[in-house]
């Protein structure tokens, strides 16, 4: 799959930690494989060894029992067997036959009968507490290394899983910051286009969420692939030395299990869908109600609301409840089921054999054994089962993240030139963001070093179009025509960012960062924090920094929501005049400002616009009036040009809007 | 988890039949999930003593079969009840949650921010059904299972070994959880170290122009860096730090199990326990760790529904200052409205928006207010709406005083088009029907007619039935307006608002809505606030606000004659004409 060779990618750089990671998840497998098996040891050869036939030795070492020595060791001296019935010990001096074991106490005899009906009868000594301890005696010293080995697998199981999870959790933190890294940077060099499609907040989150999802692919891959496939072939190992019958037995199981998986995964995909859906439908209408609340107290439209509110509420209550039922019938519970019903079939197997096959011997520790394996078997299945739902979330965020990570990039490159002169001229600019929809048509503009030009037109009229060119958030495409020079040289003769270094810009809303007032001018600039206040109370900051308790040193909010609209503008044009930039580009505001904003603006601009070229795009004629040139798009023609008094002489659109504008001003004048 | 009981009391005591059928199934269940294991262990001794034959086998592989069916069933049925009453009771609070937003005042709505108010009933909710559902599971189930599994373990197979290996596992896991709950208070500073890498992020992200404008790149990309540095080390620690105590809650089970082992095997020898009982002890010592470690998480489930249900009853338990009286008053019309030196202060101001109030307002009369932004205008006319009680004075409708009639009551003879357009994301005439929900197609009509809306039809892709998008994102400025405007009159109130209404219309507009209302809203009262004279040049009686008091009052051809802020505007805008 192509998400797998892209998180490969970065999960390559992590080679020896993937290698250790990996081996050690295999010795944990191994050492799984282990652990029954000493078990079973412990179980048949040790505490059931004890039934095993014994032979009378003139060895002393040997198990003291009426006067004669027994061992197991040598099949030579007469006979005698022990047998364990209800937790009763019996010795026979004799071999017995294998088959069903009825004990009588009162007759102090055995029967046994074998599978062809025969029934045999012994006679049976109980054994005393001291005699059945004598004859465990041999078995003690094998108990206790098995116990002992049993204590060294759990420590290096413990140690070793210890290791796995750690160099797993070390890759997946260092992959996270890696992809994350790599995300943001790329984000530094897409096209400005693409930060207009796609609002902040969704960009900002691919880079925590979707990065999180690739890392559940990896997480999953590692689960699904390395460990759920590993403990199955160990499993199987396993269950091969123990009986191979019943192993080729359970592969019956694998094309039922993945029938159920798919069946179930497309069922879950669905309802899970339809939960998301109705729980996002309740959060929007609430969000609409709260917004809302007002005009629907007012209009009275509390019943009609409550009640299509209800619906919706019923149906996220239903789609949860049909979630909830998926995972009751096909989900968690039947996997548990079969889980259990493992133990039943292998009872019922091993039961079924050894009555109906005379030499078959059924033993405590193989039913213990193979009970291990087959849950083991089965654990990888509600891995399965969990982490196939996950695995398509994560693979669509893995393909979000790559859209970031490898999105086209512009040329980064970046060498320090002489400051601009500050001429600009634009040539039969006609531009449109999409092909055959013109924003801009035929604009020719030529504006003079150290003049200051204001733009006019309504809302569509290309204004900001024309400042993106200027700035090269857009270039002219092939299908687009003319030229933008600056200083008589085409700016695309420039790197982007090359050419960027002599221009500045002060936006509608200006950017703030979190930090101080300081670092906020400075942006990057090395310049001393006198330079900072000097140019700040140049501008008419005075007044801020003064009412302020720690002067430009205080701390400012992320997106300067401390402050005043005029605040933040203040702050951005003392940024501009440190940068000291040749061309300076303003997006006056929109939002409506006070009178006394309004002043401090101008006087601030005034200040600004001294030994530099100014374009200011404006909303609000009084910044303008005294500009240069004025300059009105209409429709994306530039329609009129010249300076104020031309213009109103002119008396067309600009002598319409600035009227209309009067009429408006007039009225609001008195508010402060 | 006392309080919880006690705020859910009322559903606990209406579903109290489902909540002790639930018991009797966990206890089931619990009973189920230990009884495997157990005929697992009675299989094996019969195994050691030869004593299997084909009546046994049948016994046991069917009882094996049996139970884990009946488990299934029983789990089915017991989460499935589980869930339905969870989800009943987080349907219930919402819908009671919906009502309190209904019956709260605008006062509540200044004091608790949006996204607040959504959360509390999305997320918190959430944390109340989960508690619901997994506490009442974790408590009894866990319990009950630990107790029986014990009381066996005890009573049949013995108890030494019991005392030696179980302790071992409740003694070790608390302490260790005790740890692993501490820590979690780091997680409070994880969480803001990775807010403080997402918002810078998202400041780098919308301030892309401004950053690319001055060539930063470099600058901004060393500092998102570093928050992100900032953020995977604390991650790492918290993963490193569960990852480190993982070995140790394994080797607490490790040694239980190792420990019954070892004494099992000696029990063993000396003929106090049988294989089968061995095998039995050591599931159960499997089977118990589960519960041990989720008792602990059950504490951490009620802290946090805790938590939540506080927040979610906080908003239940506020009381909205306006409301009803005991028995309030009904009303269809009037015929005269007096204020009465009203005073007006909103909750959270200290200062009065409105001051010494006196005026009389007559039914069939048309009544402008003009006056600067700030002055109280919309304030004073939405008094009528009554969503703030007045703060002194007072405010009579044909001689009773307004907090007398009933509030819904009241409203329905306001017609309100607010300030700020509010609409909803669905279709056109929708939109308008909130106003009357029950009118014909000929008022939805008129209505429309009435706002001089007839001309935008043609121009929405899909005509009345266009969807509006939320806030009204599909229509002009101009629209949401008119559209506003139409919802208000389709009501055909006595008493219609029109706050500043008419601002982003074009003068041709205006005037053929003022013609309108003059027509069809013969002998009804209307209220215009506006910004242009021309749209309150005819009203009766005419209000000049500022500073929240009246500075003049009178008709259009009075006040231009005395030498105020009317006069001076007026002329002015007439000069600019």
């Amino acid at each position: 799959m192509k998400q797998f060779k892209k998180v490969w990618r970065y999960i390559r750089r992590y080679k020896k930690l993937l290698t250790i990671s990996i081996i050690c998840m295999l010795i944990v497998q191994a050492l799984g494989l282990l652990a029954p098996l000493i078990v079973r040891s412990i179980l048949d050869d040790q505490l059931v060894g004890i039934t095993k036939p014994w032979y009378e030795t003139t060895d002393t070492s040997g198990v003291y029992y009426e006067g004669k020595y027994y061992t197991q060791d040598e099949p030579s001296g007469n006979p005698l067997t022990i047998v364990i019935v209800d937790g009763r010990y019996l010795a026979i001096f004799n071999t017995i036959e294998n088959g069903q074991i009825t004990y009588s106490q009162d007759e102090g005899i055995i029967r046994v009968t074998t599978l062809d009906e025969h029934v045999y009868e012994y006679d049976a000594h109980a054994l005393t507490g001291g005699q059945v301890s004598d004859f465990y005696a041999p078995f003690v010293q094998p108990i206790v290394l098995l116990l002992a080995l049993l204590i060294i697998r759990y420590i290096f199981h413990i140690v070793f899983l210890f290791i796995q999870r750690m160099t797993t959790a070390y890759i997946t933190t260092n992959v996270v910051r890696d992809a994350r890294k790599d995300a943001v940077k790329a984000l530094q060099n897409m096209p400005m286009s693409y930060f207009e499609y796609e609002p902040a907040g969704k960009i900002a989150n691919r880079i925590f969420t979707d990065v999180n999802g690739m890392i559940n692919l990896f997480s999953t891959l590692m689960n699904l692939v390395f460990n759920a496939f590993l403990s199955v072939i160990f499993a199987y190992i396993g269950m091969f030395y123990l009986d191979a019958t019943l192993a080729l037995f359970t592969f019956i199981l694998f094309p039922l299990i993945y029938i159920w998986l798919k069946v179930f995964v497309r069922n879950l995909n669905e309802i899970a869908l339809k939960v998301s859906e109705s729980a996002s439908m309740i959060t929007a209408q609430l969000n609409e109600i709260i917004n809302g609340i007002n005009i629907l107290q007012i209009f009275n439209y509390q019943e009609a609301t409550e009640k299509e509110f209800e619906v919706n509420s019923n149906i996220f209550r239903k789609e949860q409840l049909k979630e909830q039922r998926l995972h009751l019938t096909l989900g968690w519970n039947l996997i548990r089921l079969l889980g259990f019903l493992v133990t039943a079939f292998i009872i019922a197997y091993f039961g079924i054999q050894s009555l109906t096959i005379g030499s078959f011997v059924l033993t405590a520790g193989t039913i213990y054994a193979y009970n291990d394996y087959l849950s083991r078997l089965m654990e990888p299945v509600s891995v399965l089962f969990r982490e196939f739902g996950n695995l398509q979330l994560a693979l669509v965020r893995t393909d979000r993240i790559f859209t970031i990570i490898d999105a086209e990039q512009e040329d980064d490159s970046f060498e320090k030139i002489e400051r601009f002169k500050g001429q600009i001229e634009f040539k039969n600019i006609s531009f449109g963001y999409i092909k055959e929809s013109p924003v801009l048509k035929d604009v020719s503009l030529n504006i003079e070093a150290g003049q200051m030009v204001g733009i006019v037109g309504h809302t569509g009229s290309g204004k900001s179009t024309m400042m993106n060119l200027l700035l090269r958030f857009y270039d002219l495409k092939p299908t687009d025509s003319g030229q933008i020079f600056v200083d008589g040289i085409d700016i695309n003769t420039y790197s982007k960012r090359t050419y960027r270094y002599h221009i500045g810009m002060i936006l509608q809303d200006p950017m703030i960062y979190e930090g101080t007032i300081a670092s906020n001018v400075k942006f990057g600039q090395e310049v001393s924090d006198e330079k900072v206040e000097e140019v700040l109370r140049e501008i008419g900051g005075g007044p801020l920094i003064d009412k302020l308790p720690q002067g430009i040193h205080q701390p400012l909010l992320r997106g300067g929501s401390n402050l005043s609209v005029g605040e933040k503008q203040l702050i951005s044009f003392a940024r501009a005049v440190i940068h000291d930039p040749a061309i300076l580009i303003m997006d006056e505001a929109t939002a409506n400002i006070d009178t006394e904003t309004e002043t401090l603006i101008q006087k601030a601009l005034n200040k600004v616009k001294k030994g530099r070229t100014t374009i200011v795009i404006a909303h609000r004629l009084s910044t303008i009036k005294h500009a240069n040139k004025i300059v009105v798009l209409d429709n994306g023609y530039k329609v009129e040009e010249g300076t104020h008094d031309e213009l109103l002489e002119l008396n067309q659109q600009y002598a319409h809007i600035y009227k209309s504008q009067m009429h408006v001003k007039l009225e609001t004048e008195h508010l402060v | 988890m006392i309080n919880i009981i006690k705020k859910t009391g009322w559903f606990i005591k209406q579903e109290w039949k489902t909540y002790v059928m639930m018991f009797i199934y966990l206890i089931m269940i619990a009973v189920l999930a230990l009884t495997p294991a157990y005929i697992l262990g009675i299989s094996i001794d019969i195994i050691v003593s030869k004593g299997l034959n084909w009546v046994r086998l049948a016994v046991i592989v069917g009882t094996l079969i049996l139970v884990p069916i009946i488990r299934y069933l029983t789990s089915y049925i017991y989460n499935y009840t589980s869930s339905k009453t969870a989800q009943k009771l987080s349907f219930e609070f919402r819908k009671i949650y919906l009502k309190k937003l209904f019956e709260m005042d605008a006062e509540f709505y200044e004091k608790f921010q949006k996204g607040d108010l959504i959360s509390r009933v999305t997320a918190d909710l959430d944390m109340i059904t989960i508690a619901a559902t997994s506490v009442l599971e974790g408590i009894f189930f866990n319990v009950g299972l630990i107790l029986f599994a014990i009381g066996i373990m005890v009573f049949t197979i013995s108890w030494e070994l019991t005392l030696i290996a179980v302790t071992v596992m409740p003694v070790g896991i608390t302490i260790l959880n005790m740890i692993r709950i501490k820590k979690r208070g780091y997680v409070k500073i994880h969480r803001k170290i990775y807010a403080n890498m997402t918002e810078k992020i998202l400041e780098s992200v919308e301030g892309q122009k401004t950053i690319r404008a001055y060539v930063q790149e470099e600058n901004d990309l060393k500092q998102q860096y570093d928050v992100i540095d900032k953020d995977i080390k604390s991650w790492r620690y918290i993963i490193n730090y569960e990852n480190k105590l993982a070995p140790l809650f394994e080797l607490v089970y490790a040694i239980a199990y190792i420990l019954s082992f070892v004494f099992g095997a000696y029990f063993i020898m000396n003929q106090q326990m049988t294989l089968g009982q061995l095998i039995i002890f050591i599931s159960y010592i499997g089977i118990l760790y589960g519960p041990f470690i989720s008792i602990s998480g059950v504490f951490q489930h009620i802290n946090n529904a805790t938590v939540a249900i506080d927040r979610f009853d906080e908003i239940i338990q506020q009381e909205p200052k306006v409301r009803n009286e005991d028995i309030p008053e009904p009303i269809i019309d009037f015929n005269e409205i007096n204020f009465k030196d009203v005073n007006f202060k909103y909750p959270i101001d200290d200062r009065y928006t409105l001051k010494a109030i006196n005026l009389n307002i007559k039914k069939g009369e048309t009544i402008g207010v003009v006056g600067p932004t700030g002055s109280g205008k919309t304030t004073l006319v939405r008094q009528l709406l009554r969503e703030f009680n007045v703060t002194d004075g007072t405010i009579t409708i044909d001689g009773k005083n307004i907090n007398r009639y009933h509030i819904k009551s009241l409203r329905k003879i306001v017609g309100y088009v607010p300030q700020t357009h509010m609409l909803f994301r669905r279709k056109v005439t929708d939109n308008i029907l909130i106003g009357n929900p029950n009118a014909s197609i000929d008022e939805l009509n008129l209505a429309i007619k009435i706002a001089d809306f007839e001309k935008d039809i043609g121009f929405l892709s899909h005509g009345l039935q266009t969807r509006v998008g939320e806030g009204g994102t599909t229509l002009s400025g101009g629209q949401k307006q008119r559209l506003s405007i139409a919802r208000a009159i389709i009501r055909d109130p006595e008493i219609l608002i029109l706050d500043d209404s008419l601002s982003a219309v074009d003068a041709n507009t205006e005037e053929t809505i003022l013609k309108q209302l003059k027509k069809y809203r013969h002998n009804k009262t209307n209220i215009i606030v506006a910004h242009r004279f021309s749209a309150i040049r005819e009203a009766d009686q005419i209000i000049v606000m500022d500073g929240g008091k009246i500075i003049e009052h009178g008709k259009h051809d009075e006040l231009i004659q005395k030498d105020g802020w009317y006069k001076a505007q007026y002329d002015q805008q007439m000069k600019m004409k």
